[in-house]
């Protein structure tokens, strides 16, 4: 692979997809529906085209070079600056990086990213901002993909902050409900809060190695004390901005809110790929998280300590979406927890199955609700199976992905990782948080199975219900191959025992093994077997119990919920108070805070200055008002006129 | 890199978006046009402090614009802020019905 194709091949998979944002921007409106549709969608096609060109370039070329990093440009330049100490020899340049880790993302969000494109023509289909939608769906992708090629700090931050305007705009996408718009803000402004974890980050780091490029600070680890305070506090404030891009505790409230876009924008950004992106950063500084084990220890807690508290939240929600918004934090939560244990081929790899059937789960939710004219109450629906029969079938499919059911991709890749939380982790007991995954496995089989037989098992509990019918084909032909991907993914990648088919793992190995210390402990082969067996049987447990409580109804779910401690059943009905919290804690200060003011400070204060001042100004100034025409263009006039007549006098003075 | 010598274009630029801009603020009654007109004239100060400091080999006339712009956003906090009340209050956008100053 050399530098010229590499350029090439960056160049045009960031082109189609900004073409097809500023071509629906600026022609959308104009040019149509069809037009939209076309642009809209293609455009991620040959994206998803020049990700498989470069996934086969990174294939091939295992015996050249494992990265390869272009630079589009030079953008900013700080060396040249007299001024400057020597020791800042700061550039920043539009670089980006080649390797198996970003060929992975490419191929995750353009391959899923495209079928999400597809649906959402169907799923737009009567809405009159189709051009703005797919023009920041575009964008979306753009951005996606330049945080996920970066290979310098600042334009990983830029992308970083990209993905969270797209976010933004399309949570608030239906701007006339005030409710999106809420939550469009609220998700912005928490993500806004891992922006700034993450540049302080980038202050530290350039303080200590001189420079923001990936690769030379990758390079210059050993400029850090091995396990210091300060490479612990750099990679907790990375952390941060992973959590808040990847809705973990204690940033995790904006997730469920973001539910309020269309269900496509759901399937992609916040199921797919932006909220996994914290994953994928934490992967791409595995160097750095590689010397800090106590930022290693936090991201693995916060990461498992969030699956456990989604999983529970999720067992009590009520709208088909958040239910999923939830199952997406938690799967997500192992995925940190995978990178925070050291296993990071094993989060990566959950991380693609999950993208996969999550996005499924999400567009035959999106399908069912569609059925049911915009219905989001999971009480309101059931005995959709014999009415969807193929969305029923992918939704089903999609929900043994999701609980591990076995030879199911999720399956493959829960397992893989949790066997890697068996002999990796925190501290010297990382059995309680293998543990914890554990019991996760029997919450996923729980809340995924509740969801399923809710919805389409019974009877329906509408009209609407009865007259529910299939989805249309443009809906159903992307559902339907990611139900068959879902299936069959992970059969050829990777199995959950050490020493058998480990494509996956081995084309991911060259990212992680240039990096020096901490290696990731592989289980032994016993270790591993009952860790497999024992987290399948957790899963099929969780699974059986849903369909007895849900299903078959042989034990009514509200007595059994009467049994458990009530504080339990409040804490996940409530979604553990964390909206009432943050509420009490920092909104209501703050509104307290700015009441007081406007009541003592403003009037009595402020206003008395400034009343003084003008009453005495005002006896002076009786005579001087007929200058004053009230016209605010009488007076830029004249100020333009004084400025031409000053700038006139300098320039004839200097001239003579 | 570039052989074209860029600084008495740039200069050319930045005198044409601020006499464009000036032009706006003189003519316009809508007070958000003003406004951009406004941003227009700013920014143009910026191009010619940045292509002054390509010009003299520093750094500061970069430093400066960032300022500029920092200035310029407090501005359009103050100013946007303003036009809403304006418009809260039910009053026609309009720079020349805007004249209770004179009395």
């Amino acid at each position: 692979m050399s530098v010229a194709t590499s350029t090439t091949l960056v160049l045009l998979v960031l082109g189609f997809p900004l073409a097809g944002c500023v071509l629906n921007g600026l022609l959308g409106p104009r040019l149509g529906r069809r037009f939209v549709n076309l642009a809209g969608t293609l455009s991620i096609l040959a994206s998803f085209v020049v990700a498989c060109v470069v996934l086969a370039e990174v294939v091939g070329a295992a015996h050249g070079p494992q990265a390869i990093t272009v630079r589009l440009f030079q953008w900013l330049d700080l060396s040249g600056g007299a001024n400057l100490p020597n020791r800042f020899n700061l550039s920043v340049g539009m670089d980006f990086t080649l390797d198996a880790l970003s060929a992975l993302m490419l191929m995750v969000i353009t391959g899923v990213g495209f079928l999400i494109h597809v649906y959402s023509v169907g799923y737009m289909e009567h809405d009159p901002g189709v051009a703005r939608f797919f023009s920041y769906m575009n964008f979306f992708i753009f951005s996606m993909l330049m945080l996920v090629l970066a290979a310098d700090m600042v334009i990983l931050i830029i992308g970083w902050a990209l993905v969270a305007l797209s976010s933004y705009l399309l949570i608030g996408f239906w701007y006339e409900r005030r409710s999106a718009v809420l939550a469009a803000r609220k998700a912005f402004i928490t993500q806004v809060i891992g922006d700034v974890a993450m540049v302080i980050a980038a202050f530290l780091i350039v303080l200590n190695t001189h420079t923001l490029s990936l690769p030379n600070i990758f390079a210059r680890t050993h400029d850090f004390a091995a396990g210091g305070a300060l490479i612990n506090g750099i990679c907790v404030l990375l952390a941060i901005g992973a959590f808040a891009k990847s809705a973990q505790f204690p940033l995790h409230t904006w997730l469920p809110d973001a539910m309020e876009g269309p269900t496509p924008v759901s399937a992609l950004i916040h199921a797919a790929t932006m909220v996994t992106a914290g994953v994928y950063l934490i992967a791409r500084f595995h160097p750095l998280f590689n010397i800090a084990p106590v930022a290693m220890g936090v991201v693995a807690c916060v990461g498992i300590g969030t699956a456990l508290m989604a999983g529970v939240i999720a067992l009590s929600q009520i709208d088909i979406k958040r239910v999923i918004a939830y199952s997406t934090m938690s799967q997500i939560g192992l995925m940190i927890y995978a990178v925070g244990i050291g296993a990071y081929a094993a989060g990566m790899f959950h991380f693609a199955t999950h993208a996969v059937f999550k996005a499924l789960l999400f567009m035959a939710a999106g399908n069912v609700i569609h059925a049911l004219h915009d219905e989001q109450d999971i009480r309101l629906m059931g005995g959709l199976a014999g009415r969807m029969p193929w969305t029923h079938r992918a939704f089903l499919s999609g929900s043994l992905a999701l609980a591990g059911f076995p030879l199911f991709s999720g399956w493959f890749s829960k397992e893989n990782l949790l066997g890697f939380g068996t002999v990796n982790g925190p501290g010297s007991a990382p059995w309680i948080l293998y543990a914890a995954g554990v019991a996760l496995n029997v919450l996923t089989g729980l809340y995924a199975f509740r969801l399923w037989a809710v919805v389409f098992r019974g009877e329906p509990q509408t009209a609407r219900g009865y007259a529910a019918r299939e989805a249309r084909r443009v809906m159903l032909a992307p559902v339907l191959i990611l139900a068959a991907l879902s299936l069959a993914v992970a059969w050829p990648l990777q199995f959950p025992i050490p020493n058998t088919l480990h494509v996956f793992s081995d084309f991911l190995a060259p990212v992680f093994a240039a990096a020096p210390l901490a290696p990731v402990r592989e289980p032994e082969m016993f270790v591993a077997a009952l860790a497999l067996l024992a987290g399948t049987a957790a899963s099929l447990l969780g699974i059986g119990a849903a369909l007895r409580l849900w299903y078959e109804r042989r034990w009514e779910p509200a007595e059994v919920a009467a049994r458990l401690p009530r504080a339990l059943v409040l804490l996940s009905y409530n979604k553990f108070y964390f909206d009432e919290l943050y509420d009490a804690a920092l909104v209501r200060p703050v509104k307290a805070v700015a009441r007081a003011m406007r009541r003592v400070v403003e009037p009595d204060v402020m206003d008395g200055w400034v009343s003084g001042t003008a009453g005495v100004l005002r006896a002076f100034s009786v005579d001087l008002r007929s200058f004053q025409t009230g016209l605010i263009r009488d007076y830029a006039a004249l100020f333009t006129a004084g400025a031409v007549i000053f700038v006139v006098i300098t320039v004839v003075l200097s001239v003579r | 890199m570039i052989s074209v010598n860029l600084f008495p274009y740039l200069l050319g630029l930045a005198a044409f978006l601020f006499t464009a801009g000036a032009a706006g603020v003189l003519i316009r009654r809508n007070p958000i046009v003003v406004f951009m007109c406004i941003e227009l004239m700013l920014n143009a100060g910026n191009v010619a402090l940045i292509a002054y400091g390509r010009f003299l080999h520093s750094q500061e006339g970069q430093v400066f614009a960032f300022m500029v712009i920092i200035v310029a956003a407090a501005e359009v906090v103050v100013g946007l802020a303003l036009i809403t009340q304006v418009f809260r209050l039910g009053r026609q956008l309009d720079v020349d019905d805007l004249n209770e100053m004179s009395e």
